[in-house]
């Protein structure tokens, strides 16, 4: 998916077609999904949070403007979505004791293609790496890596700047890189 | 206070060089002298290992050969990045997506509002028997509303199910009339509302009927609004239609729409774009899901061959061997060779019994004067 037809399907549905809607819907469902289920750990909440941030586009489609990468906008209004129910929930968090107060990135093993070719003891020394970062860099990392997203627009996600993004960005790889030295060692065997 | 947060974890004299570099990004000289950290923190240099971007690829395969001297540096930063190269992860359940997708479907045309109700004209005796009435009215419209209220956003489905050898006639809550082939589900609503767009999942074979509920000057469904469509969702692809007759087959693997009469606006809805066709009388559009990123083409058929299963027969009427040879190719899978190339515009003529294809094509076989000899799925006429 082009971010150029993206944004003609945007406009097709701020000029009212619920199809152009319903075809973004279906097209960045599971990034937005994994995304929001990364961030909460909570399927339900993550479940409506999807629906309900759709259905109030199209109410307020005439109010909304054109977009250039339609991906980044609908991944920082279901941040926002999140945030907001996550708040929400905190406050009545006595009626929900298992409730985890997290909003963060958790990452497992099975999430990574090189993981599966290294020993669990050293998969597993990646995800302590990966897991001991920032909530921040985390959640950055998880935008470049699993999403594919440029600092610009992570920055616009996490509504940081472009300059904070770069530096949480490389500072969770130059840690990494001091952490995983032994891995990387056996990586680069193995691309031999 | 963001700023402020990202800048202390990071030493100050790096920052510069990090913005001088994001200046320079595409001046080769500055590529030269690249550390790890540099190759690391470089956005084409990222795209490159993890495999979002086909041109920073070849960039960088081109320039590491160019700059053997940073082999070193190139390869730990590599090495790190491919850390962090992630797995496609596992698809959400398709169930899951289509009862959302359902259900912004249902908020985005909701049921329309109910009509004014009439008012009662009465004389003067019989009015306080009317106010009774009115008042009976107006409590069982409030539970109707209230119910209604209730249940907005989950209808109660009705499901129609054919088994191995079995035909279905069902009608639906409009009056169309739907006829189910063999080992086919038919799913809808069990209630429609006026003036709601009218739509049925199908998996397996169906030939619909559809009743034009739209005034009768709308005649072009691609311009007509939402309430006086009716659409069939077979697999990625939605038939969405006004009035007229048309065969869908959604089997595993492929979906094949044919259009009888009127007209019909094909959507294909999945793989990330909006490719739509308008089908004429006659023609066919099939959908494999061996190439989902084909674009849609029409082509014509005998329309009537492809729901010939209602009736048990086909009739040929000067037809040519080529669309007979299409057909047998379309709905029995049977690929055919022609000895003489000269017999694919024979014409035959005549009825036959089409739930045997051994029957079937032993007929054609008697009528062109040659010989049918089957091999599986390949048949050969000379």
């Amino acid at each position: 998916m082009t971010d150029e037809r993206s944004a003609q399907l945007w406009e097709a549905f701020r000029d009212g077609d619920a199809h152009a809607l319903s075809a973004l819907f279906e097209i960045y469902y599971d990034a937005l999904y994994h995304y929001g289920l990364k961030l909460t750990g909570d399927e339900e909440l993550v479940k409506d949070c999807i629906q309900n941030l759709f259905q109030k586009l199209w109410r307020r489609r005439e109010g909304l403007r054109a977009v250039q990468v339609v991906k980044a906008y609908l991944f920082k209004a279901l941040r926002r979505h999140l945030g907001d129910e996550t708040k929400l929930l905190r406050k009545h968090r006595h009626l929900l004791p298992t409730y985890i107060d997290s909003f963060e990135v958790i990452y497992s093993h099975e999430e990574f293609l090189i993981a599966q070719q290294v020993d669990a003891e050293q998969s597993a020394h990646l995800m302590a790496a990966l897991n001991r970062l920032s909530k921040r860099q985390r959640e950055a990392l998880y935008l470049k890596f699993f999403d594919g997203f440029s600092y610009e627009r992570i920055a616009e996600v996490m509504s940081l700047n472009t300059q904070s993004v770069r530096n949480l960005v490389f500072n969770a790889l130059q840690t990494l890189r001091k952490v995983m030295v032994l891995a990387l060692v056996l990586v680069l065997m193995l691309a031999k | 206070m963001e700023m402020n947060g990202a800048a202390s974890d990071y030493p100050p004299g790096r920052i510069m060089w990090q913005c001088v570099a994001g200046l320079f990004h595409h001046l080769i000289m500055n590529y030269a002298a690249y550390s790890t950290e540099d190759f690391l923190a470089d956005e084409s240099f990222q795209s490159f290992v993890i495999g979002h971007d086909a041109t920073a690829g070849q960039f960088w395969r081109a320039w590491i050969v160019q700059n053997p001297a940073r082999q070193p540096e190139f390869d730990e930063a590599v090495a790190l990045l491919q850390l962090l190269a992630t797995r496609q992860p596992q698809p959400l359940p398709e169930a899951l997506k289509q009862e959302e997708a359902a259900k912004l479907r249902h908020a985005m045309h909701p049921p329309v509002a109910p009509r004014a109700q009439p008012v009662l004209r009465v004389g003067r005796h019989a009015r306080r028997w009317a106010s009774a009435v009115v008042a009976a009215l107006a409590l069982g419209f409030a539970g109707v509303r209230l119910w209604q209220h209730a249940t907005p956003t989950a209808p109660t489905w009705t499901s129609y199910t054919t088994h191995t050898g079995e035909h279905r006639e069902v009608t639906l809550p409009d009056g169309s009339r739907v006829t189910m082939n063999a080992n086919s589900v038919l799913k809808l609503a069990t209630t429609w509302q006026p003036g709601h767009v009218r739509e049925v999942w199908l998996a397996g074979e169906a030939f619909f009927a559809v009743r034009h509920t739209a005034p009768a000057h709308l005649k072009a469904v691609a311009t007509a609004p939402a309430g006086v469509k009716f659409v069939v969702h077979a697999g990625p692809l939605d038939v969405a239609v006004l009035g007229t007759q048309f065969n869908v087959l959604r089997r595993v693997g492929k979906t094949r729409v044919v259009l009888n009469t009127g007209q019909i606006q094909l959507r294909h809805r999945q793989a990330g774009r909006l490719d739509q066709v308008l089908l004429e009388p006659g023609e066919l559009v099939e959908y494999n899901e061996t190439a989902p990123q084909a674009a849609l083409v029409k082509r014509m058929v005998r329309a009537d061959f492809y729901s010939a299963w209602t009736s048990g027969q086909l009739q040929f009427d000067q037809t040519p061997v080529a669309d007979i040879v299409a057909l047998l190719k379309d709905s029995y899978g049977l690929d055919v060779a022609l000895g003489n190339p000269a017999l694919a515009r024979q014409k035959l003529t005549g009825t036959v019994p089409n739930h045997d294809v051994d029957v079937l094509l032993n007929a054609v076989g008697k009528s062109l004067d040659v010989k049918v000899r089957r091999q599986g799925n390949r048949v050969w006429l000379e």
